[in-house]
């Protein structure tokens, strides 16, 4: 997951799944809003890909004290792939990345998880902070 | 418009599904991300139906009722969600249907 901060807007330009299950086994991820965001997320730091770019405000997070509730809406994006070593990667086109901002559910994180299937995956979800 | 405009003049997005080390295959297709509400389209080449464009906005747009009756930039929904913490402008319901009032869209509007 994604979140940004009151301050902040990003833009995912970059999305990567790669399966790390032992047998086959279909996962159906979904990119998705939240309705309720995470209470105290155990953050984690997103990496710059040039080293002179600022800190980042927005951070990723895979835990928290309690999860978000993930609003029953339209899917962002849905990525089907075999866990058994299966690798999907999406790159948005210039001005065709997916955007959050200010915070805020539903607008200010987004989340990519399986929503059918549990085979275990790896995933890195690149974002261009404005 | 510098930045919509590279919606219809610049490429395409780029969605990749590698399966072959389970026995699958390699698929390899564009996409799209519609211009009002941000889902990402997969363009498939055998559809024979156009895609939806909005002229209002010189987005393309999906297939969802709400995205093709209202103008709904994505770059405005952005604007009004940093004003409006927590108004729905970013999400759609499950139907594609906007959640919020489309009014707000129509705010600062000159024409």
């Amino acid at each position: 997951m994604v979140r940004t901060e009151t301050t902040s807007t990003l833009r995912i330009v970059d999305i990567y799944i790669g399966g790390e299950a032992t047998a086959s086994t279909v996962n159906r991820m979904a990119l998705r809003r939240l309705s309720t965001n995470a209470t105290t997320p155990t953050d984690q730091t997103a990496a710059a890909l040039n080293p002179l770019s600022q800190a980042a405000a927005a951070n990723g997070y895979v835990a928290a004290s309690t999860g978000p509730t993930i609003a029953s809406t339209q899917h962002l994006g849905n990525f089907a792939l075999n866990t058994f070593g299966g690798v999907v990667r999406w790159v948005a086109a210039v001005g065709e990345e997916v955007w959050a901002t200010a915070a805020t559910a539903p607008n200010g994180e987004i989340v990519l998880d399986s929503i059918s299937g549990i085979g275990v995956v790896t995933q890195d979800i690149r974002f261009e902070e404005i | 418009m510098g930045v919509i405009s590279h919606r219809v003049k610049g490429g395409r997005g780029y969605l990749m599904v590698d399966n072959r080390a389970s026995g699958g295959k390699l698929e390899e297709y564009a996409t799209m991300t519609c211009g009002h509400c941000n889902t990402i389209v997969v363009l498939r080449g055998d559809r024979k139906r156009p895609r939806g464009y909005c002229k209002k906005c010189h987005a393309y747009i999906c297939d969802n009722t709400a995205c093709v009756l209202n103008c709904t930039p994505i770059l405005k929904a952005v604007a009004l969600a940093q004003k409006y913490p927590g108004l729905p402008v970013l999400t759609r319901g499950y139907q594609g249907q906007l959640l919020c009032d489309p009014k707000y869209f129509q705010e600062g509007k000159i024409f």
